[in-house]
């Protein structure tokens, strides 16, 4: 139970210091290349629908990838007669041509000019917010790709009103006028769709408009949630809609509306730039999500933050945040944007190290040197003063020119933990036995301990553990004494280290475990007083192991060590001692096979031989042979069977009867069930009744006849 | 002499009397059926006690999945985990005929319910029962003496005990089906001829379907036959008799799965084996005295004796080999303790358990069959004028009945009808000494003595019934003649009838003291009468698990019971597991419908002495083993409240004494205070501790201020105590039933559940802006 | 002694054989089904002392149902014997009938138990 709670303990302990540590957001790496790669495996060269298609190569183009699918013909076809095709929807029209943009293929400006009209047709008289999206889109797209085409809408006022028309007050948008639920999702495709309508705008939009749509946006922007990590996201309120967006599609709809409204329209709309920041801080957060749409979200709405007129975040990252003392481990720092390009000249300072959890400060105000090859900015070698702990980093980015401030949100401080790992010296350590007036030290015990500890810890650094050999104590103990162990820990810098677990082990040869905590006091200190622990220690004597486990996750040199041997002799358990609980072989054992069940079959009867059975068969036929013959011999007679006719064919039936009967039983034998049988032998019985009275009563009249003759 | 006189006269009274006699066994059927309704009046009609409620629930699986299904029913609910072979360990006798029955009464569209079905067996049975003692008793004594007899089992106590509407138990079929069987086996003596003797053997397969007393019969009819063959009685009627009864009977028991071949094997059977051979060795010895002239029989009775003997000293040694060899080594349990009325105290705490095994007192002998205790020897002697193979097998059956009576409670109901049929012998007997010396005193008016031997025995047996009256002034009629043709049939030397009469003069009474006689006995019918319809009513017709009590306030009716299954079946999982003492657990069964660990038929005797030691262990230790049965909740029943006496405080005991018998540790000594059982303040802490004691009075006494027991009569010893591992779910409303759930095992980690309940309230609280990225 | 008792023996042989030779044929043929049925029983129960009762039911209905045939024909035999004064009154026919309705419900039974 207690090594249980205290695996239990150190899980807590680790997730603890995962999840501090990840809260450093790196930018995207190669390792999306790479699971890029694999999740837009093209199947039989196509990504299967147009939609695919466009996430697939949309993500392949954000991150360089210039693999285009070998069946990129095959693909164009698709594309051009979906274009060319006047049935196909606006949403088929929308994909072909994001396609189209990224591939290149070339669709005659014959089939555009055919679709403009149509789509123009499905603008004007579009209702819901999904037809204005992907028509206006596509439009969009069109004047992007042709030359000629005339794509300008006439009352671009008109659809941007009706468009607006399904805003709410809380700045989210309702997917059409017909029903009632908004949506965080709507607004993103709804605020896309209207950047669309500004750019194809014959006449400029009145500002009026734009104004409410900006205060629009910042309503929508109250609405965001946040992460306690500083991650920004947009999430639906009503769940259940008709299809339900979790928050990575919906905040990435967002940020692409946001973006393509920021890039069509002049002027600023004031978005502070920590909410960006927050937003690309949310995406790269995922990490690398397992699902191909949520890679091409991810990725997408990245991309549009790393280019949009709002601000650029830049995120500022280390590539480790474990610095160890005693390998002169540099403090290294990067500043990218978020699709990890350079940031533009800036510097790094280190505006405050401290120990997490404690006020005082060990470093202030130190700039970090720029790198030019690797593109980080390094701190050489921290400084004395910093000792072995969880500290906590902020840093703070200084642009070199001041425009950039505007340009670029970094979101002021970062605050970063990081660990400093080391090496822990343990000295004086010594284990004695005590008698129990605090008398007899025996000392040389001591000095072998300290001399394997010292060379075990020599050892451990040389990153080689040798266990064999090594438990050079034995000690051996009755009840009335104690058994004392005390070590020190001393960090580099000389301080009293107080490791997260200090444990001392005993297991009994029935493995019988028991565990102590060795508590601190400046010097580690346990002393057992077995008189106290015999009913602890169910009374076991025999010979204990002795196991000290000292760890940490800034001390390097963890360990877990075998000590050695004690003896102890403990009085007799008297009757109702507690049992000591059965120990399982391997805590682990109870989810491993258990142990096959032999199942006991009964023995089979054994059988005769056969061929004494058919002897015996035959026996049994003898008497029947000797009872005819016996019959020959005494002449049986059938004088009395009836002459005339009537009697004889009842007598006839009688035994025909009879023997129906029991031809019957044979089938019961073999076959029938009991009912069955019992329903035949009811009219059987009847019959044979009928039959067998008469026949009987004639014989019985005849031969009283005869005797009264 | 009458027969002779006025021979059309008494052929017309013959019809007459026939008929007559016809529509009294029509009313005496529907007077046994009548009175044992009370509990339905009374009550409702419910099943009653504990194992008609299985019986109840067999013959709903009958009636909903057929035959087959209930041959190889392997029953789950029960026995947990063991389970139980219901098809195999049942004798269905009761289950068929009910199931029959309801079949019928459907196919002919009469709806009526399983459960009425059941409620009326009993009744209906015990009315097919007095006309077989009918039967038999005409078989014996003649018409009168039938009628009599009939009349008194219709109201015997001891039978309405067990056959009141919805005691719906084997028993109350299985007393026709013995009374059928002695009938049948009677009636092939008298005529020996083959077709009785089937019918008897089939007779006889039904009375092994029933009951397990079957063995009476196995046991009782060889001892008559070997008895005949002692005093010389042997005929060839007695072979014919007996012999096919034992091969076809043997056969027919073999094919009921419960008995199977213990038929064979076990030696409450070799008594039968034994007379078998011994009754064919007397017919060849028999026969061939037949054969011989006297003088070489002389010769060949040496032969052939020594060879008789010598064939049956051999069968017995087999036989005892077999014995020695057979699977139960020897008698049964229940077998034992009626040849050994101590042998079940000593070895068997569960069958010594039962209050019905336990020997009976002389109350309960005169509350069980009254006046005809005293009304039997009369009934012997007349058996012994003249001895007869019928009579005296009549007078084999009252012994053996009243030895096992003398054994176990339960067999009252065996002896019984022995007592009727001997005491309706004695009294028709001494009705017509009586009025034939009234009719001898004033031989002129025949007709008028008659008449006032009819009203004078007019308000006997059965006062205020006109059945009895009616009856009575009958079989004071027909009592002559019918006892003349049976002598003539029965003696076929035939003594001259002019002797007969001359007796009859010798027997005759002054006229004062005659009428005197029948007016005691009339006295002595009207208190058997009032005696059992008191009985009837107030005794035997309580349904034990609806309970009333009167009190200077009126009527108290207690439901707790079906309170507390009714709350089981609606508040627990189906596949709960619900542990009480065995005495609920058929009706924890049929009636909640939950699995239960051991109930009233008990087969293992580990099971039922687990759930003892765990009842009378410390709070602890029963909760682990309870848990390792993998119980839900376990029910206690308690009266201290109500004052309830059969309650599990009292029973408690016997839970301790199986339990010790299987699980030392538990010992009777640690829960008497020098010897004696008390739940007081003087009571040994082990009895204060044990979990039977802390369920029986959790919070009792919060009812009264000072927690007084209305059944022990005294204050609880400990009355503040608080439960660790069961807390109490359900209590019914006079505290009768108590109903505890086991509390989950405790979590091992304290700290860390809190941890983790704090972090998912941290994590679901979503206002507090800062939430845990769930993406890290 | 000896052969005095041997002596009665014979003298009781032969009074037997003329005793039984004064039986009608009917009896001598019940006789001797009696005789067949015991014979085949007595096999059977020979055959389970050497191999052993295995199919108990199968042995226990094989030896039943020759007993039974044999217990019922002597029923049988006693009901008919002429000079059987208990039966006067009972026809042969009547005892015949009852003979033939006992050996079915006795097969019936048999069969049923025969496995």
């Amino acid at each position: 139970m207690a090594t249980r709670n205290l695996g239990g303990f150190l899980v807590l302990v680790l997730a603890f210091t995962i999840c501090e540590a990840a809260s450093v957001f790196q930018p995207i790496s190669d390792s999306h290349l790479s699971a890029a790669l694999e999740l837009f495996a093209p199947v039989s060269g196509s990504f299967g629908s147009l939609e695919e298609t466009y996430e697939a190569l949309r993500t392949f183009e954000i991150l360089g990838i210039d693999k285009k699918p070998d069946g990129s013909s095959t693909t164009c076809h698709s594309v051009e007669e979906t274009v060319g095709s006047s049935s196909s929807t606006p949403k088929d029209l929308l994909y072909a041509l994001r396609v189209n943009r990224i591939l290149k293929c070339k669709v005659n400006e014959e089939n555009f000019k055919g679709i403009v009209s149509m789509l123009k047709a499905a603008v004007n008289d579009a209702s819901s917010l999904l037809d204005f999206y992907y028509s206006v889109g596509s439009l969009v797209l069109i004047k992007e790709q042709s030359s000629d085409a005339d794509l300008l809408l006439d009352d671009a006022d008109g659809i941007f009103h009706s468009i607006k028309a399904l805003s709410q007050s809380d700045g989210r948008w309702r997917y059409s006028s017909n029903n009632p639920e908004s949506s965080t999702y709507a607004a993103g495709l709804a605020l896309e769709a209207l950047a669309g309508v500004v750019s194809l705008a014959s006449s400029e939009i009145d500002q009026s408009a734009i104004g409410t749509l900006k205060s629009d946006i910042l309503k929508l922007f109250d609405s965001i949630e946040k992460y306690d990590d500083g991650a920004f996201y947009f999430d639906e309120k009503v769940v259940g809609a008709r299809q339900h967006h979790g928050p990575l599609s919906t905040t990435s709809s967002v940020v692409r509306g946001l973006t393509a409204f920021a890039s069509v329209t002049s002027g600023n709309l004031n978005l502070p730039g920590d909410k960006i920041l927050g937003l690309a801080k949310f995406f790269l957060g995922i990490g690398i999500p397992g699902d191909a749409k949520d890679f091409f979200n991810q990725i997408d709405s990245l991309a549009c933050l790393e280019n949009n007129r709002i601000s650029v975040p830049l995120i500022l990252s280390l590539p480790a945040t474990v610095l160890s003392l005693t390998k002169k481990d540099q403090l290294k720092v990067k500043v990218n944007t978020v699709l990890g390009s350079d940031a533009p000249p800036l510097t790094v300072k280190l505006v405050r190290a401290s120990v997490s959890g404690s006020k005082d400060v060990s470093i202030e105000n130190l700039d970090l040197k720029f790198d030019k090859e690797s593109a980080s900015h390094f701190l050489d070698v921290l400084p004395k003063t910093v000792d072995v702990g969880k500290y906590l980093f902020v840093f703070e980015v200084v642009f070199h020119d001041s425009e950039h401030e505007k340009v670029y949100a970094t979101g002021g401080r970062t605050q970063v933990p990081i660990f400093v790992t080391g090496v822990i010296k343990i000295d004086n350590t010594e284990i004695a036995i005590l008698d129990s007036d605090l008398g007899s030290i025996e000392t040389q015990k001591k000095l072998a301990f300290t001399s394997f500890i010292q060379s075990f810890i020599g050892q451990e650094t040389q990153k080689k553990l040798d266990l064999a050999g090594h438990n050079v104590v034995s000690l051996s103990a009755n009840h009335l004494q104690k058994l004392r162990l005390s070590f020190q820990l001393t960090t580099p810098l000389g301080q009293v280290f107080k490791p997260h677990q200090a444990f001392l082990k005993l297991r009994h040869e029935t493995k019988v475990e028991h565990i102590f905590v060795v508590g601190n006091s400046g010097k580690f200190e346990i002393v057992l007083d077995f008189l106290g622990l015999v009913e602890k220690l169910y009374y076991l004597s025999g010979s204990y192991d002795i196991q000290l486990t000292v760890g940490d996750s800034v001390m390097e040199n963890s360990f877990l060590k075998a000590i050695g041997l004690i003896d102890l002799d403990l009085p007799e358990a008297p009757e109702k001692a507690a049992r000591p609980p059965l120990q399982p072989i391997d805590p682990y054992s109870k989810y491993g096979p258990k142990a096959e069940i032999s199942h006991i079959f009964r023995a089979p009867e054994k059988l005769p031989p056969k061929e004494l059975s058919l002897t015996f068969l035959g026996l049994t036929v003898v008497p029947f042979i000797g009872f005819l013959v016996g019959l020959l011999r005494l002449g049986v007679n059938l004088k009395n069977f009836p002459s005339s006719t009537i009697p004889a064919t009842f007598a006839f039936l009688f035994h025909l009867g009879i023997a129906a009967v029991l031809l019957l039983y044979v089938l019961f034998w073999v076959k029938l069930d009991l009912f069955t049988t019992l329903k035949a032998l009811g009219l059987l019985g009847t019959f044979l009744l009928f039959v067998g009275h008469r026949i009987l009563s004639h014989l019985a009249s005849a031969s009283a006849k005869l005797k009264s003759a | 002499m009458a027969a002779s006189e006025t021979s059309n006269g008494t052929t017309l009274r013959h019809a007459f009397g026939n008929v007559f006699a016809l529509f009294i066994l029509l009313l005496i059927g529907v007077l046994a059926f009548s009175i044992r309704l009370f509990s339905v009046i009374k009550y409702e009609s419910v099943i009653h006690e504990f194992d008609p409620y299985f019986n109840y629930r067999v013959t709903q699986f009958l009636t909903k999945k057929g035959i087959y299904d209930f041959w190889n029913w392997f029953d789950d609910r029960t026995w947990y985990p063991l389970g139980r072979v219901i098809g195999g360990t049942v004798f269905p006798g009761l289950t068929l005929t009910a199931g029959t029955i309801w079949w019928i009464v459907n196919s002919l569209n009469i709806p009526l319910s399983v459960e009425t079905v059941c409620v009326f067996t009993a009744p209906i049975f015990s009315a097919f029962a007095s006309w077989a003692t009918y039967l038999l008793t005409k078989e014996v004594k003649g018409v009168g003496a039938g009628l009599t007899a009939a009349a008194l089992l219709a109201m015997v106590p001891s039978y309405i005990s067990r056959s009141v509407a919805g005691s719906y138990d084997n028993e109350a079929v299985a007393i026709f089906a013995l009374i059928f069987t002695f009938y049948l086996y009677i009636k092939t003596l008298n005529t020996g001829s083959l077709f009785y003797a089937t019918l008897n053997a089939i007779a006889y397969f039904y009375m092994v379907c029933s009951w397990g007393g079957y063995t009476f019969i196995i046991n009782l009819i060889p001892m008559h036959v070997l008895l005949c063959i002692v005093t010389g009685r042997y005929s060839s009627r007695l072979y014919i008799a007996y012999a096919p009864l034992v091969v076809l009977g043997t056969l027919l028991a073999a094919l009921v799965p419960v008995v199977g071949f213990n038929a064979v094997m076990t030696s409450e059977h070799f008594a039968s084996f034994l007379v078998f051979i011994i009754i064919h060795v007397v017919a060849l010895v028999y026969y061939i005295k037949g054969v011989l002239s006297p003088r070489m029989f002389k010769v060949a009775v040496t032969l052939v004796l020594s060879v008789g003997l010598v064939v049956c000293f051999a069968v017995i040694a087999v036989l005892v080999a077999l014995v020695a060899s057979s699977p139960t080594k020897g008698w049964s349990g229940r077998s034992l303790s009626l040849l050994d009325p101590t042998y079940a105290s000593k070895y068997i705490p569960i069958i010594a358990s039962v209050s019905e095994h336990q020997p009976p007192t002389w109350p309960s002998y005169f509350m069980d069959i009254n006046v005809l205790a005293f009304l039997v020897p009369a009934g012997i002697i007349a058996c012994f004028s003249p001895l007869s193979d019928a009579s005296s097998f009549v007078i084999l059956y009252i012994v053996t009945s009243v030895y096992f009576s003398g054994v176990m409670v339960r067999l009252m109901l065996v002896l019984a009808p022995a007592a009727c049929i001997m005491s309706g012998i004695a009294l028709s007997e001494a009705f017509e000494v009586f009025t034939r010396s009234i009719k001898f005193q004033l031989p002129g008016a025949p007709i008028d003595s008659q008449v006032d031997a009819g009203d004078k025995s007019s308000d006997n047996t059965t006062a205020q019934n006109d059945v009895a009256k009616t009856e009575k002034s009958e079989d004071t009629i027909k009592e002559r003649p019918s006892r003349k043709n049976k002598k003539k049939e029965k003696e076929p030397v035939g003594q001259p009838s002019v002797k007969s009469r001359f007796e009859k003069r010798l027997l005759v009474l002054p006229l004062e003291a005659s009428i005197l006689a029948i007016f005691l006995l009339v006295l002595l019918g009207a208190f058997y009468v009032v005696h059992s319809v008191w009985a009837a009513a107030e005794a035997y017709s309580a349904p034990s698990i609806v309970l009333t009590s009167h009190s200077h306030d009126g009527l108290h009716v207690f439901d707790d019971f079906r309170e507390a299954y009714a709350w089981l079946s609606h508040n627990t999982e189906v596949d709960d597991k619900v542990a009480s003492w065995w005495d609920y657990g058929y009706q924890t069964t049929a009636m909640a419908n939950r699995t239960v660990i051991v109930d009233n038929n008990t087969w293992n005797n580990t099971h039922i002495a687990t759930v003892g030691t765990a009842m009378s262990s410390p709070e602890k230790a029963a909760w682990e083993i309870f848990n390792s049965l993998d119980v839900k909740y376990v029910l206690v029943v308690f009266g201290g409240l109500v004052g309830y006496p059969s309650d599990d405080i009292n029973k408690f005991l016997w839970m301790v004494r199986i339990g010790g018998g299987v699980f030392p540790h538990i010992k009777e000594p640690d829960y008497l205070r020098d010897g004696q059982y008390r739940i007081d303040s003087q009571a040994t802490p082990t009895m204060l501790n044990c979990l039977m004691y802390k369920l029986s009075y959790y919070r009792f006494v919060e009812t009264d201020g000072k927690g007084f027991d209305r059944v022990r009569r005294t204050e609880i010893g400990k009355k503040y105590f608080k439960l660790n591992y069961f807390e109490e779910v359900f209590t019914t409303h006079h505290w009768m039933v108590r109903i505890y759930k086991l509390k989950p095992p405790k979590n091992r980690i304290r700290g860390k559940t809190k941890k983790s309940k704090s972090k998912t309230s941290s994590k679901t609280g979503k206002r507090s802006g800062t939430k845990k990225n769930p993406w890290h | 002694m000896a052969r005095s008792t041997s002596k009665d023996a014979q003298a009781l042989f032969q009074s037997l054989r003329s005793a039984y030779a004064a039986t009608p044929t009917n009896l001598k043929i019940i006789d001797l089904y009696v005789v067949f049925a015991v014979l085949t029983a007595a096999i059977q129960i020979v055959y389970m002392a050497i191999v052993g009762s295995f199919p108990f039911n199968s042995f226990l209905s094989g030896v039943l149902s020759c007993i039974g045939t044999a217990v019922l024909a002597v029923c049988l035999r006693i009901q008919v014997n002429k000079d059987n004064k208990e039966f006067k009154d009972l026809p042969p026919e009547r005892a015949f009938a009852d003979f033939v309705l006992c050996n079915l419900v006795l097969h019936l039974v048999i069969m049923n138990f025969l496995g």
